[in-house]
Protein backbone atom coordinates (compact mmCIF):
# COMPACT_ATOMS: atom_id res chain seq x y z
CA UNK A 1 0.00 0.00 0.00
CA UNK A 2 1.59 3.08 -1.06
CA UNK A 3 2.07 5.93 1.42
CA UNK A 4 0.09 8.91 0.69
CA UNK A 5 0.77 10.76 3.96
CA UNK A 6 4.12 10.44 4.62
CA UNK A 7 5.66 11.40 8.06
CA UNK A 8 8.16 13.69 5.93
CA UNK A 9 11.17 15.29 8.33
CA UNK A 10 12.98 16.62 5.57
CA UNK A 11 13.53 20.34 5.65
CA UNK A 12 14.36 23.16 3.03
CA UNK A 13 15.86 26.72 4.41
CA UNK A 14 15.28 25.14 7.99
CA UNK A 15 11.55 24.42 7.57
CA UNK A 16 9.91 21.21 7.79
CA UNK A 17 8.22 20.11 4.50
CA UNK A 18 4.68 19.43 5.38
CA UNK A 19 3.67 15.67 4.09
CA UNK A 20 2.29 15.52 0.92
CA UNK A 21 -0.64 17.47 0.05
CA UNK A 22 -3.69 16.86 -1.93
CA UNK A 23 -5.27 18.68 -5.40
CA UNK A 24 -8.67 19.95 -5.20
CA UNK A 25 -11.00 20.31 -7.74
CA UNK A 26 -14.80 20.40 -7.14
CA UNK A 27 -17.64 19.96 -9.78
CA UNK A 28 -20.82 21.70 -9.39
CA UNK A 29 -23.56 19.62 -10.55
CA UNK A 30 -27.44 20.56 -9.64
CA UNK A 31 -27.52 21.66 -6.38
CA UNK A 32 -24.50 19.32 -5.35
CA UNK A 33 -20.98 19.91 -5.50
CA UNK A 34 -18.90 17.04 -5.96
CA UNK A 35 -15.37 17.11 -3.85
CA UNK A 36 -12.62 14.72 -5.90
CA UNK A 37 -9.24 14.73 -3.81
CA UNK A 38 -6.02 13.59 -5.37
CA UNK A 39 -2.93 12.41 -3.54
CA UNK A 40 0.09 12.11 -5.11
CA UNK A 41 1.23 8.62 -5.10
CA UNK A 42 4.93 7.76 -3.48
CA UNK A 43 5.65 4.50 -4.14
CA UNK A 44 4.89 2.21 -7.10
CA UNK A 45 5.38 -1.01 -5.71
CA UNK A 46 2.13 -1.79 -4.76
CA UNK A 47 1.67 -1.96 -8.62
CA UNK A 48 4.93 -3.66 -9.77
CA UNK A 49 3.87 -6.34 -7.67
CA UNK A 50 0.65 -7.00 -9.17
CA UNK A 51 1.54 -5.77 -12.59
CA UNK A 52 5.39 -6.05 -13.21
CA UNK A 53 6.51 -4.52 -16.29
CA UNK A 54 7.05 -6.70 -19.28
CA UNK A 55 10.21 -7.24 -20.65
CA UNK A 56 11.35 -7.39 -24.43
CA UNK A 57 12.23 -10.19 -26.13
CA UNK A 58 15.33 -11.21 -26.41
CA UNK A 59 17.26 -12.30 -29.96
CA UNK A 60 19.97 -14.90 -30.28
CA UNK A 61 22.09 -14.84 -33.62
CA UNK A 62 24.30 -17.59 -34.79
CA UNK A 63 27.43 -17.88 -32.48
CA UNK A 64 25.56 -16.97 -29.21
CA UNK A 65 25.20 -12.69 -29.38
CA UNK A 66 21.97 -11.53 -27.66
CA UNK A 67 20.41 -8.35 -27.93
CA UNK A 68 16.59 -7.27 -26.98
CA UNK A 69 14.16 -6.74 -29.50
CA UNK A 70 12.64 -3.22 -28.24
CA UNK A 71 10.38 -3.75 -31.95
CA UNK A 72 8.52 -6.60 -31.26
CA UNK A 73 4.92 -6.36 -32.30
CA UNK A 74 4.00 -8.78 -28.65
CA UNK A 75 6.01 -6.60 -26.17
CA UNK A 76 5.05 -3.47 -27.54
CA UNK A 77 1.32 -4.85 -26.90
CA UNK A 78 2.14 -5.92 -23.94
CA UNK A 79 3.55 -2.03 -22.97
CA UNK A 80 0.60 -0.43 -24.00
CA UNK A 81 -1.74 -3.05 -21.76
CA UNK A 82 0.66 -2.37 -18.92
CA UNK A 83 0.97 1.41 -19.39
CA UNK A 84 -2.89 1.55 -19.37
CA UNK A 85 -3.11 -0.01 -16.28
CA UNK A 86 -0.29 1.90 -14.65
CA UNK A 87 -2.53 5.12 -15.54
CA UNK A 88 -5.92 3.71 -14.53
CA UNK A 89 -4.12 2.33 -10.86
CA UNK A 90 -2.38 6.14 -10.22
CA UNK A 91 -6.09 8.00 -11.16
CA UNK A 92 -7.81 5.06 -8.41
CA UNK A 93 -5.47 5.03 -6.10
CA UNK A 94 -4.78 9.02 -6.31
CA UNK A 95 -8.53 9.71 -5.87
CA UNK A 96 -8.66 6.95 -3.06
CA UNK A 97 -7.90 10.43 -0.54
CA UNK A 98 -11.87 11.75 -2.06
CA UNK A 99 -14.27 11.55 0.94
CA UNK A 100 -17.15 9.04 0.17
CA UNK A 101 -15.78 7.66 -3.41
CA UNK A 102 -16.52 3.83 -3.68
CA UNK A 103 -16.36 2.45 -7.30
CA UNK A 104 -18.97 0.09 -8.49
CA UNK A 105 -16.52 -1.89 -10.53
CA UNK A 106 -13.83 -1.04 -10.20
CA UNK A 107 -11.92 -3.81 -7.62
CA UNK A 108 -8.49 -3.05 -6.00
CA UNK A 109 -6.80 -6.71 -6.54
CA UNK A 110 -7.84 -6.55 -10.49
CA UNK A 111 -5.86 -5.38 -12.73
CA UNK A 112 -8.97 -5.69 -15.43
CA UNK A 113 -11.37 -3.91 -13.75
CA UNK A 114 -9.52 -0.97 -12.77
CA UNK A 115 -9.88 1.24 -16.46
CA UNK A 116 -13.49 0.60 -15.80
CA UNK A 117 -13.26 3.99 -13.52
CA UNK A 118 -13.62 6.01 -17.06
CA UNK A 119 -16.84 4.46 -17.63
CA UNK A 120 -18.04 5.09 -14.48
CA UNK A 121 -17.12 8.65 -14.49
CA UNK A 122 -19.13 8.62 -17.93
CA UNK A 123 -22.34 8.07 -16.52
CA UNK A 124 -22.15 11.04 -14.48
CA UNK A 125 -19.96 13.73 -15.76
CA UNK A 126 -19.53 15.20 -19.06
CA UNK A 127 -16.17 15.12 -20.80
CA UNK A 128 -14.70 18.81 -20.20
CA UNK A 129 -15.61 17.21 -16.27
CA UNK A 130 -13.77 13.99 -16.61
CA UNK A 131 -10.69 15.58 -18.11
CA UNK A 132 -10.46 18.44 -15.18
CA UNK A 133 -10.52 15.19 -12.53
CA UNK A 134 -7.52 13.61 -14.01
CA UNK A 135 -6.14 16.16 -14.72
CA UNK A 136 -6.16 16.86 -11.04
CA UNK A 137 -4.70 13.43 -10.59
CA UNK A 138 -1.83 14.71 -12.94
CA UNK A 139 -1.00 17.76 -10.96
CA UNK A 140 -1.32 15.99 -8.10
CA UNK A 141 1.32 13.42 -9.13
CA UNK A 142 3.56 15.66 -11.14
CA UNK A 143 2.55 14.66 -14.39
CA UNK A 144 1.54 18.12 -15.65
CA UNK A 145 4.65 19.62 -17.18
CA UNK A 146 2.70 23.03 -17.95
CA UNK A 147 2.14 23.78 -14.36
CA UNK A 148 5.65 23.09 -13.50
CA UNK A 149 6.95 24.87 -16.39
CA UNK A 150 4.73 28.11 -15.09
CA UNK A 151 5.96 27.29 -11.74
CA UNK A 152 9.46 27.30 -12.63
CA UNK A 153 8.62 30.86 -14.72
CA UNK A 154 7.39 32.45 -12.07
CA UNK A 155 10.08 31.46 -9.20
CA UNK A 156 12.71 32.31 -11.95
CA UNK A 157 10.77 36.04 -12.32
CA UNK A 158 11.57 36.68 -8.94
CA UNK A 159 13.83 38.95 -7.81
CA UNK A 160 16.97 37.62 -6.10
CA UNK A 161 17.12 39.10 -2.84
CA UNK A 162 21.05 39.37 -1.55
CA UNK A 163 21.46 39.12 2.05
CA UNK A 164 23.39 42.28 3.47
CA UNK A 165 26.61 41.56 4.77
CA UNK B 1 4.11 -34.04 -49.06
CA UNK B 2 3.87 -30.37 -48.09
CA UNK B 3 7.19 -27.91 -48.86
CA UNK B 4 7.34 -24.37 -47.71
CA UNK B 5 9.56 -21.40 -49.18
CA UNK B 6 11.27 -21.18 -45.58
CA UNK B 7 12.66 -17.20 -46.53
CA UNK B 8 9.05 -16.04 -45.89
CA UNK B 9 8.45 -18.45 -42.62
CA UNK B 10 8.79 -18.52 -38.73
CA UNK B 11 8.85 -21.89 -36.69
CA UNK B 12 7.86 -21.23 -33.17
CA UNK B 13 8.55 -24.02 -30.92
CA UNK B 14 6.11 -23.89 -28.00
CA UNK B 15 5.38 -26.09 -25.00
CA UNK B 16 2.54 -26.71 -22.97
CA UNK B 17 2.68 -23.94 -20.64
CA UNK B 18 3.20 -20.65 -22.54
CA UNK B 19 6.82 -21.20 -23.47
CA UNK B 20 7.87 -20.84 -26.88
CA UNK B 21 11.14 -19.61 -28.89
CA UNK B 22 10.38 -18.31 -32.19
CA UNK B 23 13.09 -19.05 -35.17
CA UNK B 24 13.43 -16.76 -37.85
CA UNK B 25 14.24 -18.92 -40.88
CA UNK B 26 17.16 -17.62 -43.60
CA UNK B 27 17.30 -20.43 -46.19
CA UNK B 28 16.23 -24.27 -45.76
CA UNK B 29 13.65 -26.55 -46.11
CA UNK B 30 10.68 -27.56 -43.52
CA UNK B 31 8.70 -30.53 -45.09
CA UNK B 32 5.73 -32.06 -43.36
CA UNK B 33 4.08 -35.58 -44.93
CA UNK B 34 0.81 -36.31 -44.02
CA UNK B 35 -0.18 -40.25 -44.40
CA UNK B 36 -3.20 -42.81 -44.18
CA UNK B 37 -3.68 -46.33 -44.68
CA UNK B 38 -6.63 -48.04 -46.62
CA UNK B 39 -7.85 -50.85 -46.98
CA UNK B 40 -9.98 -51.71 -49.72
CA UNK B 41 -12.22 -55.28 -49.11
CA UNK B 42 -13.12 -56.61 -52.27
CA UNK B 43 -16.36 -58.75 -53.28
CA UNK B 44 -15.64 -61.84 -55.24
CA UNK B 45 -12.88 -59.79 -56.91
CA UNK B 46 -14.24 -56.75 -57.55
CA UNK B 47 -13.48 -53.63 -55.55
CA UNK B 48 -16.40 -53.35 -52.75
CA UNK B 49 -15.82 -51.79 -49.25
CA UNK B 50 -12.90 -49.46 -48.30
CA UNK B 51 -12.07 -49.24 -44.35
CA UNK B 52 -9.26 -46.91 -42.60
CA UNK B 53 -6.27 -48.84 -41.94
CA UNK B 54 -4.07 -48.21 -38.96
CA UNK B 55 -3.00 -44.20 -38.24
CA UNK B 56 0.13 -42.58 -39.53
CA UNK B 57 2.20 -39.99 -37.32
CA UNK B 58 2.29 -36.58 -39.86
CA UNK B 59 6.08 -36.86 -40.39
CA UNK B 60 8.46 -33.92 -40.13
CA UNK B 61 11.79 -32.57 -41.31
CA UNK B 62 13.69 -29.70 -40.81
CA UNK B 63 16.67 -28.72 -42.29
CA UNK B 64 17.54 -25.33 -42.63
CA UNK B 65 20.03 -22.28 -41.54
CA UNK B 66 18.23 -19.74 -38.94
CA UNK B 67 18.85 -15.96 -38.70
CA UNK B 68 17.78 -15.27 -35.16
CA UNK B 69 15.82 -16.83 -32.31
CA UNK B 70 13.66 -15.15 -30.44
CA UNK B 71 12.69 -16.07 -26.73
CA UNK B 72 11.94 -14.48 -23.39
CA UNK B 73 15.03 -12.04 -22.27
CA UNK B 74 16.83 -13.27 -19.07
CA UNK B 75 15.58 -10.32 -17.21
CA UNK B 76 12.30 -11.83 -16.89
CA UNK B 77 11.13 -13.11 -14.13
CA UNK B 78 9.76 -16.12 -15.26
CA UNK B 79 12.48 -16.98 -17.48
CA UNK B 80 15.89 -18.61 -17.79
CA UNK B 81 16.62 -17.06 -21.09
CA UNK B 82 16.48 -17.46 -24.57
CA UNK B 83 16.78 -21.38 -25.05
CA UNK B 84 18.31 -23.04 -28.17
CA UNK B 85 16.69 -24.90 -30.82
CA UNK B 86 18.27 -27.93 -29.45
CA UNK B 87 17.52 -26.73 -25.80
CA UNK B 88 14.16 -26.61 -26.75
CA UNK B 89 13.72 -29.88 -28.49
CA UNK B 90 15.00 -31.80 -25.41
CA UNK B 91 13.92 -30.05 -22.58
CA UNK B 92 17.20 -28.86 -21.31
CA UNK B 93 19.40 -25.65 -20.20
CA UNK B 94 17.30 -22.40 -20.71
CA UNK B 95 14.04 -24.71 -21.52
CA UNK B 96 14.40 -27.00 -18.58
CA UNK B 97 11.29 -25.87 -16.96
CA UNK B 98 9.55 -26.26 -20.32
CA UNK B 99 6.11 -28.29 -19.71
CA UNK B 100 5.53 -31.28 -22.16
CA UNK B 101 2.72 -30.56 -24.93
CA UNK B 102 1.43 -33.60 -24.63
CA UNK B 103 -0.90 -33.61 -21.77
CA UNK B 104 -0.44 -37.74 -21.12
CA UNK B 105 2.61 -37.04 -18.44
CA UNK B 106 3.86 -40.40 -18.63
CA UNK B 107 5.06 -40.44 -22.40
CA UNK B 108 7.93 -38.51 -23.49
CA UNK B 109 8.65 -34.73 -23.52
CA UNK B 110 6.57 -33.28 -26.84
CA UNK B 111 6.21 -29.47 -28.15
CA UNK B 112 4.17 -28.07 -30.53
CA UNK B 113 5.96 -26.73 -33.84
CA UNK B 114 3.84 -23.34 -35.38
CA UNK B 115 4.54 -22.89 -38.82
CA UNK B 116 4.39 -19.34 -39.73
CA UNK B 117 4.11 -18.49 -43.51
CA UNK B 118 4.09 -14.64 -44.63
CA UNK B 119 4.36 -14.24 -48.04
CA UNK B 120 6.16 -11.19 -49.97
CA UNK B 121 3.35 -9.62 -51.53
CA UNK B 122 1.16 -7.67 -48.89
CA UNK B 123 -1.91 -9.52 -50.76
CA UNK B 124 -1.44 -13.33 -49.93
CA UNK B 125 -2.74 -14.72 -47.00
CA UNK B 126 -0.95 -15.52 -43.88
CA UNK B 127 -0.69 -19.17 -43.51
CA UNK B 128 -0.72 -20.93 -40.09
CA UNK B 129 0.18 -24.37 -40.16
CA UNK B 130 0.38 -26.27 -36.32
CA UNK B 131 2.04 -29.72 -35.99
CA UNK B 132 1.24 -30.81 -32.41
CA UNK B 133 3.16 -32.96 -30.32
CA UNK B 134 6.85 -33.56 -32.08
CA UNK B 135 9.37 -35.44 -31.09
CA UNK B 136 12.59 -35.81 -32.93
CA UNK B 137 14.33 -38.71 -33.78
CA UNK B 138 17.46 -37.37 -35.49
CA UNK B 139 18.59 -33.58 -34.52
CA UNK B 140 22.14 -32.05 -35.57
CA UNK B 141 22.27 -28.31 -34.07
CA UNK B 142 25.30 -26.17 -35.08
CA UNK B 143 24.62 -23.24 -32.88
CA UNK B 144 27.51 -21.15 -34.10
CA UNK B 145 26.99 -22.00 -37.84
CA UNK B 146 22.89 -21.59 -37.29
CA UNK B 147 22.19 -24.43 -38.70
CA UNK B 148 19.61 -27.47 -37.94
CA UNK B 149 18.69 -30.65 -39.51
CA UNK B 150 16.35 -32.64 -37.48
CA UNK B 151 13.62 -35.04 -38.48
CA UNK B 152 10.48 -36.54 -36.30
CA UNK B 153 6.68 -36.87 -36.07
CA UNK B 154 4.06 -35.43 -34.66
CA UNK B 155 1.28 -37.79 -32.58
CA UNK B 156 -1.32 -36.39 -35.05
CA UNK B 157 -2.52 -37.67 -38.35
CA UNK B 158 -3.10 -34.17 -39.74
CA UNK B 159 -1.67 -30.55 -39.71
CA UNK B 160 -4.04 -27.92 -38.72
CA UNK B 161 -3.69 -24.98 -41.21
CA UNK B 162 -5.01 -21.41 -40.33
CA UNK B 163 -5.26 -18.77 -42.83
CA UNK B 164 -5.74 -15.28 -42.48
CA UNK B 165 -5.33 -11.78 -43.80
CA UNK B 166 -2.07 -10.08 -43.49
Amino acid sequence: MPTLLGDSEMKINGKTIEGPIPEVIVIPKGDTEFIFKAMPILSYDEFEKMCPSPNPPEIMKPGGEKSLDYKDKEYNDLIDAWASKKNAWTVITSLKATEGLAWDTVVDGEPDTWINYKTELMKIFADQEIVLIIDTVYIANGLNQRKIDEATKRFLATPVVIPEE
Amino acid sequence: MAQIDMKQATVTIKDGAGHSLAVKIGEGNFTYTEARNMEYKLDRGSLDIVRAGDEIPVAVTMDFVWEYLKGPSSGSTASAGTPTIEDALKQRGAAAGWTSSDSDVCQPYAVDLVVLYTPDCSTGDQEEITLADYRYEQLNHDLSAGTVATSGNCNITDAVPVRSEQ
